[in-house]
């Protein structure tokens, strides 16, 4: 990546290094680079669009505060995603939902597709969004940490704090329970293409 | 090299889908070997592919106009990062410690110079007088005590 300079654009690791000097166009990158992301994350965790957005702002506020704090071992965006989880998983404790420490084995709720459609577009996004919502948290936001944010096993165990067998367990049986509820859109059960 | 057993193979397909890519990166090029070895593993991933077609439609969305204002605004609305805010604490700080340390030492040095002279005046000074007046008291001189001031 380039600036418009045609220089090297910063990696996200020197972008935090000048936040920590108080560099306000370093801390806008990272907002422009992480925002989108942290604030689907937090939405994804707190299930609520105004406190999604005051997890967010927080975590913002923690990387314009707190950049020393950062350990250039792990990527920005772990450091970021962590903050994220912290935070809403508080938050969710405040409310009275013990939504991390739910019991492993628990099921998903009922399915709320509508089988057997072929969806497209925004309307299979909001139908995949209904199935994570039935997943349990700890699922819904390994599946969500590796498929959408692209994140590495190693990375997404560093921000949910397991370990890396305990990730692909998470892993397996979130998208076991996807399977399921999603079955009846899936194109192969209704003989179309996806 | 890193050898994978088809039970592995089959269990990091079902945790991270069909994308090697996102397999741990110490197991990816054995995976890869062994679907050369075993082209049949190729249907354990198309298992797993139209799912991860489901969660590839899952897209990150801009963020919404006011709240990026909000987030704009933290650097205005927060205080400065910490060795900024350090800074400016520190600045009348020190100075106060200076003037503070600057201050104990003179008085120190003062005290110093004191004791020095009060040593002196000891030894050849009018308070050398008036010991002994009062050493003169206490051994009942009276007449040396109706002399005093």
């Amino acid at each position: 990546m380039r600036t418009p300079q045609g220089d090297p654009a910063p990696d996200d690791a020197e972008l935090v290094g000048r936040v920590k000097t108080g560099d306000r166009a370093a801390y806008r990158e990272l907002l422009r680079r992480h925002g989108p992301g942290i604030h689907r994350y937090a939405e994804r965790l707190v299930r609520d669009p105004a406190e999604a957005e005051d997890v967010v702002q927080e975590t913002f506020l923690r990387l314009w505060l707190r950049a020393k704090d950062y350990d250039p071992v792990a990527r920005v965006t772990t450091w970021l995603f962590r903050i994220t989880h912290n935070l809403a998983v508080d938050r969710l404790r405040k409310r009275g939902r013990s939504a991390f420490t739910e019991d492993p084995d628990m099921e998903p709720g009922p399915i709320s597709v509508n089988p057997p459609a072929l969806l497209e577009g925004k309307q299979r996004a909001e139908a995949l969004t209904a199935a994570l919502d039935t997943l349990p948290p700890r699922q819904a936001s390994a599946l969500s940490l590796v498929h959408l944010h692209g994140m590495t096993g190693a990375e997404a165990a560093a921000v949910l704090e397991v370990s890396e067998e305990a990730l692909e367990s998470l892993l397996s049986r979130g998208r076991r329970a996807l399977k399921a509820q999603l079955a009846g859109s899936f194109a192969s059960d209704a003989g179309g293409t996806p | 090299m890193t050898t994978l057993t088809e039970d592995r193979f089959r269990k990091l397909a079902e945790a991270y889908g069909s994308e090697l890519e996102r397999w741990p990166g110490a197991e990816r090029r054995a995976a890869r070997e062994l679907i050369l070895m075993r082209p049949e593993l190729r249907a354990v991933l198309r298992a797993e592919a139209e799912l991860d077609a489901w969660l590839d439609s899952a897209r990150v969305e801009p963020l919404p106009a006011s709240l990026l204002e909000r987030l704009e605004a933290v650097p205005q609305n927060a205080p400065q990062p910490f060795p900024w805010r350090a800074r400016s604490l520190l600045t009348p700080a020190v100075g106060w410690a200076f003037a503070a340390a600057f201050g104990l030492w003179l008085g120190a040095r003062a005290d110093a110079l004191d004791v020095d002279l009060g040593n002196e005046d000891t030894v050849e000074g009018s308070a050398g007088a008036d010991d002994a007046e009062l050493i003169e008291l206490a051994s009942g001189d009276l007449a040396a005590f109706e002399e005093l001031p």
